[in-house]
């Protein structure tokens, strides 16, 4: 490569901060899939890269008081893999499981994939629906960010120079909750998602306190949720009447830019649908 | 900046810029010029080396965060003779032009070292990131099984 | 491993033995160009147009000469001989002088020490534009009032056949279907990118290394380019990575780069290309477009054909006459036709030049006339398949060109067997009467293929060989064709080893070298089998029989027929008299007995005229079908091809696994082409120049592939083998869009065949009813 930088790897998350604070041009590197091939095509240009690979308690998956905690650097097999992501959190292990492929996922951290923040993004639409939250540490503070107001844009969060995510936080679903999460790939090997949803059913077996959430990738610049959608399909015996009307309320309000590559604006649109009737079929277990 | 790791096996140390890719410091640095660049991005699997004991792009990685590593290439594969997998591409005609062979051989080491005898299932996941343009493939999976048939009796 | 086909005669041939390139490759030790390091070498970046068609307004080089470890920059100024790249027409110039007319196209060569420095100084050299409006398709190319950028009239070239009197037929058919249909772009995605390294020598000659597929080509380009005699140039292939037509006319234009930049700073050059550059200025399957038309009686006699067949070539012309001419011949599909029409048309756009591409020209007129043929069938209400065995070419047929087809014509063995080992009987149902979200669905698509270059040209068939015996009973082989990865230096080794009675295994191939044999012609057009196989056939047939002659003495005999085992030679009529392979050899050597022969080959005569339109073009053809079986979901529009047999008259199988693993390779590619490779150019810029963007298929989505050979010898083929590489590229897609009109009634006129494009064809459907 061209681009000359600095590497560092501290062996703190002190040393880290330091290191951040001195230089405004520096980019934290986790798994690098997605910066070595930004500074490779010019797109960013870093002066210092800070590896935070040394700093071991950034990876791993743990269960505490606070819900489960995956900490930032875990790989995509590390989630895929993980013995807590199971139950309600299948979800975002089996999203992380068919992201990129084998080789990729060995480096490619979940922690990466949401400041990342590209619209497919795999882990987000799952991260999304479960609640997620992010746990941003500066160099004397920590915050909670809920994940939907973390992501704010294509390859944009909040975080600013000098801060790292350290959490990622789902909370406890005490009650029976399920989730699905699906895609279109153009090939089956490995491809960016064109379009993807999570969809999560708190309470499926109960038909009036049920609560159906459903997020959207590469529909709009972020995970899109639907408010008066999910409204449509929660607490009620769930149709293929109130699936298509949720449906219609969802794509009177989503905008999929017309220049991906992907899909067409239309063709997303027209998985939204499918992409509803599909998870809530495969949560609840009856055909549509 | 100076790196220290295991190369197929032997300690060595380099010194290097920081902006050297894995695969940059295995071709340049050390020769080692088996391991392919088919993309440059971690879009075709040609780079794929044994970091740690799991499959990487080596594309993807800074030669830097090599250090304190064990990385294996396709040079140390066959440095006992040709291993069953190699020898399953030969009979298979898992091989036409060769140049992803390499990647394809690396991410089915791996593969027999995390689990002696794969499913079909964990043999796609394995290869799925790796292109190859020439065989369609067919002869490739063969290779696989062939292997898989191999440490099962 | 050691399987054979039919009954097999030889020792040699007709085996699977392992190719003679693998231990290398599966160590990752075979050499590719930019594995080769030569001392003080420098590297070469291209600066490249930014703009799709534009007036070069300035060049400013001074501030990429400032970079530290440049050593120049070069221009068209520079070059010595003629600033272009000998193709066919010449208008493709090395550099671009005054203008560009595609975004990507070379405008000026940096070289410096490292290839990091060279690239980020190619992009420090400024250079400003003024830009012209620009020609994004086809159609508006052939406007009369379109911006001309070729000519008068933008044609690259023109082609016209004509056979009987079609028109008038079509105005008094009984039946007529008519169809317009478009394809897209197809990136050639070999996994090795195109790179050359130049090496000048102390006497003024140079030799350039690299990944190619025809070497000659290359040499002629670098004379013209240097101006230098034709003995000072010496070109070497390298272990190539994959080429399908993509190395075969655009390296010329990397090797003279690399030439004229070591030429100049008398130091070895290398250029290798990113992968997004390859994407960027390499040549593409040229996208199409084509109006097509049958006529046929009540009883399914096709009657008449008539295509406008109108590629889109780009910016220059490279190898477009001839891509036109391939797909022009065979438009009209494997029928035997009375009355054909063929209007074919390449035109200047401002995108990427198109060039070779497996298949050349046949995947996209495949694609028209056999979709075309499956709409017939349905207006005449009987079976595809029905159909095709009324119309196919048999002995005695003729083809759209009133070439007789008199011998080795194996389409309706091929089909036949297509059809049984695809299940084609139990699976087929019309589509009307298939349910359900997930649809099943077959469909056949079959094609004719004239192997070489035939009448398109006719001056290059022709091979040189040269065939060496050692003292040992090893042998040393030259030939002007080149290994790809396709396993033509293991075949030529069997060949070789047939002929002189020795085991595959004491054969060993030289990297192809120009300096070895004379001009070969391309590794193209399924070729190198039948011209370096005769002409290697040819040099070790000379040999053996001073070996025969010798064997006779060592025997003791005057007169009689030798046979060899491989191991041994033998009389026909006492087969216990015999003598072992080595001692022959050895006994040559005592004798002063050459064992060295060089060999030659000439293709058969071919008669077609460019004025006519008529004639023989091709000395012979291989015949092909494809039946693929889909599953379509028709509420995601997405489809997953299931299976896919693909039969293929070749005349013999020489090495019946590199037969199949050409079979296995071709069908995924045009699967790919079917479904998901999808390139982008808009307003002439590329807009998914990488893997991640442009999606080849992977391990994942390939269905079962069942390879079939069917063997109707070729009289003047090397045991009777015809040619094999780019028939399975031909028929598959179409094979696959056909089967989703079975699943669905879904009929695509576009390929690739996306989610996208099916869901468009189902919105209008229902609106119609």
């Amino acid at each position: 490569m061209f681009s000359r930088f600095d590497y560092y790897a501290p062996q703190t998350l002190n040393d880290a901060f330091a290191a951040l604070s001195k230089n405004g041009n520096a980019r934290i590197l986790a798994g690098g899939t997605d910066l070595v091939v930004n500074i490779r095509s010019g797109k960013i240009k870093p002066s210092l890269i800070v590896d935070l690979k040394k700093i071991k308690w950034l990876s791993g998956v743990t269960k505490t008081d606070r819900g489960i905690e995956i900490g930032p650097l875990t790989t995509m097999n590390e989630l895929a893999e993980s013995s807590l992501l199971k139950g309600p959190y299948s979800l975002l292990s089996y999203a992380a499981k068919i992201m990129g492929c084998y080789e990729i996922r060995n480096r490619a951290t979940v922690g990466g994939n949401i400041i990342n923040a590209s619209p497919g993004a795999e882990t987000l639409t799952p991260l999304t629906v479960l609640h997620a939250s992010v746990e941003v540490s500066g160099n004397n503070n920590k915050k909670l960010i809920p994940l939907n107001k973390f992501v704010t844009g294509p390859n944009n969060t909040v975080l600013s120079g000098g801060e790292i995510v350290t959490k990622i936080i789902l909370p406890f679903y005490p009650q029976l909750t399920a989730g699905y999460y699906m895609r279109r790939a153009r090939v089956k090997g490995m491809d960016l998602a064109s379009v993807n949803c999570s969809v999560l059913v708190v309470n499926p077996n109960n038909i009036e306190k049920c609560q159906v959430r459903a997020a959207f990738g590469t529909v709009m610049p972020t995970p899109y949720r639907s408010q008066k959608a999910e409204e449509i399909l929660s607490g009620k015996k769930i149709t293929l009447d109130l699936i298509k009307q949720a449906a219609s309320v969802i794509n009177s309000e989503i905008n999929p830019r017309a220049t991906s590559l992907r899909a067409t604006p239309e063709y997303k649109r027209f998985m939204v649908e499918y992409f509803l009737k599909t998870g809530l079929s495969k949560i609840l277990g009856v055909t549509f | 900046m100076k790196i220290k790791f295991k190369l197929n096996g032997e300690l060595k140390t380099a010194e290097i810029v920081s902006y050297m890719t894995l695969l940059e410091v295995l071709r340049d640095t050390f020769g080692l010029t088996g391991t392919k660049c088919g993309c440059g991005n971690g879009e075709c699997g040609a780079c794929t080396v044994i970091m740690n004991g799991h499959p990487v792009r080596s594309c993807l990685i800074l030669g830097v965060e090599a250090d304190g590593s064990e990385i294996f290439t396709i040079e140390s594969v066959s440095a006992n003779g040709l291993s069953d997998l190699q020898k399953a591409f030969l009979e298979e005609g898992a091989v036409q032009c060769g140049f992803c062979t390499p990647g394809f051989i690396m991410a089915g080491e791996a593969l027999f070292k995390r689990t002696q005898n794969p499913t079909d299932e964990e043999i796609k996941i394995a290869l799925g990131g790796h292109l190859c343009r020439c065989t369609g493939y067919d002869a490739i999976f063969k290779a696989f099984k062939k292997v898989k048939v191999k440490k099962t009796l | 491993m050691k399987k054979t086909l039919s009954k097999n005669n030889f020792h040699s041939v007709g085996n699977s033995v392992i190719r003679n390139d693998v231990i290398e490759k599966v160590t990752g030790t075979a050499k590719y160009i930019d594995d080769y390091k030569f001392g003080d070498m420098l590297y070469g970046a291209t600066v490249r147009a930014t703009v799709p068609h534009g007036n070069i307004k300035s060049f400013n080089s001074a501030l990429a000469l400032k970079i530290d470890g440049v050593i120049a920059v070069y221009t068209y100024k520079d070059v010595p001989g003629k600033n272009e790249v000998p193709f066919i027409l010449n208008d493709y110039p090395l550099l671009a002088s005054d203008k560009v007319l595609f975004h990507g196209q070379a405008i000026a060569l940096v070289v410096a020490k490292t290839p990091e420095i060279a690239k980020f100084a190619a992009k420090k050299v400024e250079v400003t534009y003024q830009e012209l409006p620009a020609i994004n398709d086809v159609h508006q190319s052939l406007k009369k009032d379109a911006v001309k950028i070729f000519g008068n009239d933008n044609i690259f070239k023109r082609y016209d056949i004509i056979r009987g009197d079609a028109e008038n037929v079509f105005e008094k058919a009984a039946v007529v279907v008519e169809g317009k249909y478009t394809t897209n772009y197809q990136v050639h995605a070999y996994l090795e990118t195109q790179g050359m390294v130049a090496d000048p020598q102390p006497d003024g000659s140079i030799v350039i290394y690299g990944s190619m597929q025809c070497p000659f080509y290359i040499h002629d380009a670098i004379v013209h380019i240097l101006n230098v005699p034709q003995n000072k140039v010496r070109i070497v292939q390298t272990t190539t990575g994959g080429a399908f037509g993509g190395k075969e006319d655009v390296p010329s234009i990397v090797a003279a780069h690399a030439a004229l930049a070591a030429y100049l700073s008398k130091k070895p050059v290398k250029i290798i290309y990113s992968r997004e550059e390859d994407f960027q200025a390499m040549s593409k399957r040229h996208p199409s477009y084509i109006e097509m038309k049958y006529a046929a009686d009540k009883k399914g006699k096709i009657t008449a054909a008539q295509v406008r067949y109108i590629l889109d070539g780009g910016a220059f012309s490279t190898l477009s006459p001839v891509v036109l001419w391939r797909g022009a011949v065979h438009a009209a599909g494997p029928y035997n036709i009375p009355n054909v029409k063929i209007e074919a048309i390449c035109a200047a756009t401002n995108k990427v030049p198109c060039g070779a591409f497996r298949g050349f020209g046949q995947p996209q007129t495949t694609f028209a006339n056999e979709s075309l043929i499956d709409e017939l069938a349905v207006k005449l209400n009987i079976s595809p398949l029905e159909l095709r065995r009324i119309n196919m070419m048999k002995v005695g047929s003729r083809t759209a060109t009133g070439q007789k087809i008199t011998r080795s014509c194996g389409l309706e063995k091929v089909i036949k067997q297509v059809v049984q080992k695809s299940d084609w009987n139990k699976i087929y149902l019309s589509p009307e009467k298939r349910t359900g979200t997930i649809r099943t669905g077959i469909g056949i698509a079959a094609s004719f293929y004239g192997v070489g270059l035939g009448a398109g040209g006719k001056y290059l068939d022709r091979a040189g060989s040269y065939v060496q015996v050692q003292k040992d009973g090893t042998v040393i082989i030259a030939i002007g064709n080149t290994e790809l990865g396709q396993g033509v230096f293991t075949v030529i080794s069997q060949i070789a080893a047939e002929m002189l009675g020795c085991p595959y295994n004491f054969v060993r191939v030289l990297k192809t070298d120009t300096t070895r044999v004379p001009d070969s012609g391309p590794t193209v057009a399924s070729r190198s089998t039948l011209m370096s196989g005769n002409a290697v056939r040819n040099a070790a047939g000379i040999i053996r029989l001073r070996i025969d002659k010798m064997v006779l003495e060592m025997l003791n005999v005057k007169s009689g027929a030798v046979k060899s085992n491989g191991k041994n030679y033998f009389l026909s009529s006492d087969p216990k008299k015999k003598v072992r392979y080595q001692d022959v050899v050895k006994k040559c050597y005592g004798k002063r007995i050459n064992l060295t022969s060089n060999g030659w080959y000439a293709g058969e005569d071919v008669t077609f005229s460019q004025e006519t339109g008529q004639g023989n073009a091709y000395y012979t053809y291989s015949y092909s079908a494809t039946a693929a079986i889909v599953k379509v979901n028709t509420e995601t529009c997405e489809v997953s091809v299931e299976k896919l047999v693909s039969g293929h008259d070749i005349g013999k199988a020489l090495n019946p696994q590199l037969c199949e693993g050409q079979i296995e390779g071709g069908v995924i590619q045009s699967l790919g082409y079917a479904l998901t490779e999808n390139l982008i150019i808009k307003n002439g810029i590329m807009l998914n120049p990488s893997f991640a963007g442009y999606l080849i298929p992977t391990s994942s989505d390939i269905p079962e592939i069942i390879p079939v050979i069917v063997e109707e010898p070729y009289h003047d083929g090397p045991f009777g083998a015809k040619g094999l590489g780019e028939p399975p590229m031909i028929t598959p897609a179409t094979a696959i869009a056909n089967a989703i009109y079975n699943a669905t009634g879904w009929r695509t006129d576009k390929l690739p065949v996306t989610p996208e494009v099916l869901l468009d064809i189902k919105k209008h459907l229902w609106k119609k009813i």
